[in-house]
């Protein structure tokens, strides 16, 4: 068997062992232990209102967050009657992220293979790399760092080809990469841009060097790089605009990531909890990206060490800027790009495999340190609780409560058999009510697009009962709420209360109603 | 390579034997390969039925047969997009690529070269036959092994005049084929292939100019590939490609398909379409496979399908041709309204007998066939369908589009319509870099109304499939003003 046919198998294979092993991790953490991220089953509630609810349709994805995510964890969703957690757990998106994440090894394996040109010191950082414990849970939770980080090394792995060989397919990865990326994550754009803007620099300076005249190499070099990116912003917002009528509903709408941002009250965090999240992921991540630099300044193939380490660091900047200012929370995850890009800066050093070494072992001691304490890892610290075997103190035993209550309220609407369309509910507050439904046809949904006829006028269309939460926090902002205020409370003008669910985890209470008239 | 001289029949055929068999040749022997008919009786059954039902169902049930219409488009569209695509990425790394160095091509020493036939089929040329002599004479190559066949049509006075003016005899044998129907390039060729006798067959254009260690780089390479290549296709270069913005466009779109594409249709094992020139074959092979169809206007590409069906496949190497690129927009159309008819009649001929086509090409290979040889015209003409759906839509959201068409196949289309005009623009931009020509860039960012021109040129060639199918338009030569008139 010739060599690359052998190479190709054995990535296939570790591709599917790491796949493996991060499915049953994520299982035990999800299923087993209940320790879920909100995110991931939201979206995976979003894939099920496409194929199961009561007005199936693909737009039903929704136009606030990106559509790879959600669109990927379409196909798992048949399997259901065999595997049901799939769907009422949202372990489906733990398969998709697995995979990302398992991939994302993969492309950093093959980056530093390429540039050290020693299979040994590839390992060993891709070992480093997933045993890092924030990568390890990000590869098992199901969230879209995985995808966001895969389709990020992959456009760095074929900028660095570019930079060092400076042949064209390397651009065309890159490119392709980016526009998956973005489909990903709307933060890809930064990377775009800041990629973009390296190989447009680079091959500027060094065609100074060949003295031709003209920057059309340079916009060529650059456009190959950015154009597939600008294909999918357009083509997102367009397809947006075309079903919503908004092209930026992640910007504008009501359900967009500022706008629950500034619901539950984040106005930024200073610059020293930012460090302290961000190096405690990765302690050396300062010292190896100074001796990057002074490295790169000395060797004469500058642009490969740019090449390698910008774009991801663009990225990490946008992160810091952003929860700085306030406009996003301030999630330890949205820092995980730290991780291989300290990685990727030592990749770039003389001496590889020590760097390599110093910084992947040191990382990840203090990155399980950064994850448990709950200022930091404020998402992630109910992992001590899990380790420990029981709950450290009432929020962790909280958030390993999340979503018991709703799917239990899910059983109770499920044992009142109802015919479709009888109960209207917000999703983007009570999602998993939904999922861990066996009867997803009964609920009236924002997707659906008779939503908003029938919330005007529940009685006459049907609608026997009603999920309400309170109108706090991400509350405030429930259609339902909007509509009938006071109808968690009291009923509001249409309603009677019939059951209250306080919640065991940490998402808002339920409160089950029904509704007795339109209104006036 | 052997030296010996290949088994040839004893007696030269006389000028009444020859052209019977130029013209009539693979009909008689390979009737079901030949063109001179478009449609088998099978065939015209099965398009009459569907021309019947399509009328019928537009009368009685208009929305759902426009509707299946356009789905039937989109997904051809989008399938035929998806495997330029995926050809692109095949072919993009120049793995592909056979490729001789000069120092290969020059250490086979004279006595280990075969004879090489070098047919120059021209009509109505006489400014070009200088160059041609030109282009030829520098080829490096020993000048008595070379067996070059200057094929003009026998009523041709001024280029007749022209190559005697020119010495031309001194390089080639001048041969005139007798004037008959119909009147090819492909039955030319056929015609002069009966008086060849070198052991590799090419075909060059009189206004030509090969890279002069191209035999030589052809002989290294079949010697390195082995029996089962009885064919390598040279790139086609265009030396006019900044005369104007259609030489632009197609200097960058050439560029493409013979770095890019046809490389990757060898990396994906599907049958490849020749060039009209610098495709070098093995005399013996091509004329067992029947040599060229005279009633196909694009007698290569078809060829080149035959010959892969006869278990032959093809290498395309890295040795430029430059020839001139059509710089007028009305030629230009001319000329690819043409190609496109020629596809269509060789997808016609191959379709044939489907089953043997599968059994011969194999899966992948039919799949590649079908979209590369029918998807070419058909993406050209299909999208001005798209462009016009759309325009209708931005101008108001007309309802009876959207009570037409249920929302999946409309926006199929349209999603086909921004992918396949991007990807144009993208592989464009792509050409441009590996032809080292940065400056094209504007032109390529220009690409979608280049596809106007190919839909037009499409459409052009559907009409003339079913008036005049293997009616050759002429294509003039000696556009590019670089011309020293003689």
């Amino acid at each position: 068997m010739n060599p690359t046919a052998w190479g190709a198998k054995v990535a296939v294979a570790w591709f599917f062992t790491v796949w493996a092993a991060l499915c049953a991790l994520g299982w035990w953490l999800l299923v087993d232990q209940g320790f879920v991220i909100g995110d991931a089953v939201s979206r995976v509630g979003n894939a099920w209102a496409t194929t199961s609810s009561r007005d199936p349709h693909l737009s039903a994805i929704g136009f606030v967050f990106s559509p790879l995510n959600t669109i990927s964890l379409i196909p798992l969703l048949p399997l259901r009657p065999l595997v049901p957690e799939l769907v009422t757990y949202g372990y489906a998106a733990v398969v998709v992220a697995a995979a990302f994440m398992s991939g994302a090894v993969i492309e950093l394996f093959r980056i530093v293979r390429e540039h050290t040109r020693n299979g040994a010191v590839a390992l060993l950082a891709a070992v480093l790399f997933l045993g890092n414990p924030v990568v390890l849970l990000y590869g098992a939770n199901g969230m879209s760092e995985a995808a966001f980080l895969f389709f990020g090394l992959r456009a760095t792995r074929g900028l660095a080809r570019w930079a060092r060989h400076d042949n064209t397919d390397g651009l065309v990865i890159a490119g392709v990469a980016l526009a998956f990326a973005y489909l990903v994550r709307y933060e890809a754009a930064i990377v775009g841009a800041a990629a973009a803007s390296v190989v447009f620099a680079t091959r500027v300076v060094r065609d100074r060097r060949r003295m031709t005249p003209g920057l059309n190499r340079a916009l060529t070099d650059a456009l190959l790089v950015a154009l597939p990116l600008g294909l999918a912003f357009v083509g997102w917002a367009l397809a947006s605009w075309l079903v919503t009528g908004e092209p930026f509903v992640q910007f504008s709408g009501t359900y967009g990531n500022s706008a629950i941002a500034a619901a539950e009250g984040v106005n930024g965090v200073g610059p020293v909890q930012l460090a302290r999240q961000t190096f405690g992921m990765t302690p050396l991540l300062v010292p190896v990206l100074a001796l990057a630099a002074y490295v790169a300044v000395q060797r004469p193939m500058r642009a490969l060490p740019f090449a390698l380490v910008v774009p991801c660091l663009a990225s990490l900047a946008f992160s810091w800027v952003s929860i700085h200012g306030g406009t996003t929370f301030d999630f330890l995850r949205y820092l995980l790009i730290a991780v291989p890009v300290a990685m990727l800066a030592a990749t770039t050093l003389p001496r590889p495999a020590i760097a390599l070494t110093l910084v992947g072992v040191v990382a990840i001691p203090a990155a399980w340190a950064t994850l448990t304490d709950p200022d930091l890892g404020v998402q992630e610290h109910p992992v001590r609780s899990i380790v420990a075997g029981h709950p450290v103190d009432d929020g962790d035993a909280q958030h390993l409560a999340e979503f018991h209550t709703e799917r239990r309220l899910a059983q109770y609407i499920d044992g009142l058999h109802l015919p479709d369309g009888s109960v209207i509910v917000d999703t983007s507050s009570a999602f998993a009510v939904v999922l861990a439904s066996n009867h997803p046809k009964q609920f009236v949904i924002p997707s659906d697009r008779d939503f908003n006829r029938i919330l005007d006028q529940p009685f006459t269309s049907g609608v026997r009962y009603a999920l309400t939460v309170p109108a706090i926090r991400r509350g405030r902002d429930d259609a339902l709420n909007k509509r009938y205020p006071g109808i968690y409370g009291s009923g509001g003008e249409v309603a009677v209360p019939v059951l209250a669910a306080q919640n065991d985890g940490p998402d808002l209470d339920l409160k089950f109603v029904r509704i007795v008239r339109d209104p006036e | 390579m052997s030296t010996a001289a290949p088994p040839r029949a004893a007696a030269v055929p006389t000028p009444e034997e020859a052209l019977a068999e130029a013209v009539g040749g693979l009909r008689r022997r390979k009737p079901s390969a030949s063109a001179a008919h478009v449609l088998d009786p099978w065939q015209k059954v099965v398009l009459a039925l569907l021309l019947v039902i399509v009328a019928v169902g537009l009368v009685l049930r208009p929305a759902l047969v426009a509707t299946t219409l356009t789905a039937i488009c989109t997904v051809a569209y989008i399938s035929a997009v998806g495997y330029r695509a995926l050809l692109f990425r095949a072919g993009l790394d120049g793995r592909a690529l056979t490729v001789v160095t000069d120092v290969d091509a020059r250490v086979i020493p004279e006595s280990r070269l075969p004879v090489y036939t070098i047919l120059v089929p021209a009509y109505d040329e006489p400014g070009v036959v200088d160059r041609l002599v030109k282009g030829l004479g520098a080829l490096e190559y020993p000048r008595e092994k070379l067996d070059i066949k200057l094929l003009l049509e026998a009523d041709d006075e001024a280029t007749i005049t022209a190559a005697r003016t020119a010495h031309a005899e001194r390089l080639a044998d001048v041969i005139l084929v007798p004037p008959s129907e119909p009147r090819t390039k492909p039955k030319a060729c056929n015609y002069g292939l009966q008086f060849a006798h070198g052991e590799i067959t090419t075909i060059y254009d009189a206004e030509d100019e090969p890279d002069p260690l191209q035999l030589r780089r052809v002989v290294a390479a079949f010697d390195r590939l082995g029996p089962e290549y009885a064919c390598i296709q040279a790139k086609l270069v265009y030396h006019n490609a900044d005369q104007n913005l259609v030489t632009r466009w197609f200097a960058t779109e050439y560029g493409l398909w013979f770095s890019v594409f046809l490389p990757g249709l060898v990396a994906l094992k599907a049958p490849i379409p020749l060039g009209g020139t610098s495709n070098h074959i093995r005399t013996d092979v091509l004329i067992d496979a029947g040599a060229w169809d005279p009633f196909n206007v694009t007698e290569d590409a078809d060829l080149g399908i035959r010959l892969r069906r006869e278990g032959m496949l093809t290498a395309v190497l890295d040795s430029d041709t430059l020839e001139e690129a059509n710089s007028d927009a009305i030629n230009w159309i001319r000329q690819r309204s043409r190609w496109y008819k020629g596809y269509l009649q060789t997808l016609l001929v191959h379709l044939r007998h489907p089953v043997q086509l599968v059994r011969e090409l194999g899966v992948r290979g039919t799949i590649g066939f079908l979209l590369t040889v029918g998807g070419t015209p058909l993406l050209a003409a299909c999208n001005p369908i798209f462009w016009i759906l759309a325009g209708l839509w931005i101008a108001g959201r007309p309802g009876v589009i959207e009570a037409l068409f249920p929302p999946w196949v409309y926006y199929a289309a349209l999603f086909s319509l921004i992918v396949g005009n991007f990807l144009t623009l993208y592989t464009s931009i792509i050409g441009a870099r590996l032809m080292s020509a940065p400056h094209l860039l504007w032109s390529a960012l220009l690409s979608p109304l280049y596809w106007i021109l190919m839909s037009t040129a499409a459409i052009k060639a559907l009409v003339q499939l079913i008036t005049k199918p293997s009616y050759w338009e002429k294509t003039v030569h000696g556009l590019d003003h670089t011309d020293d008139a003689p």
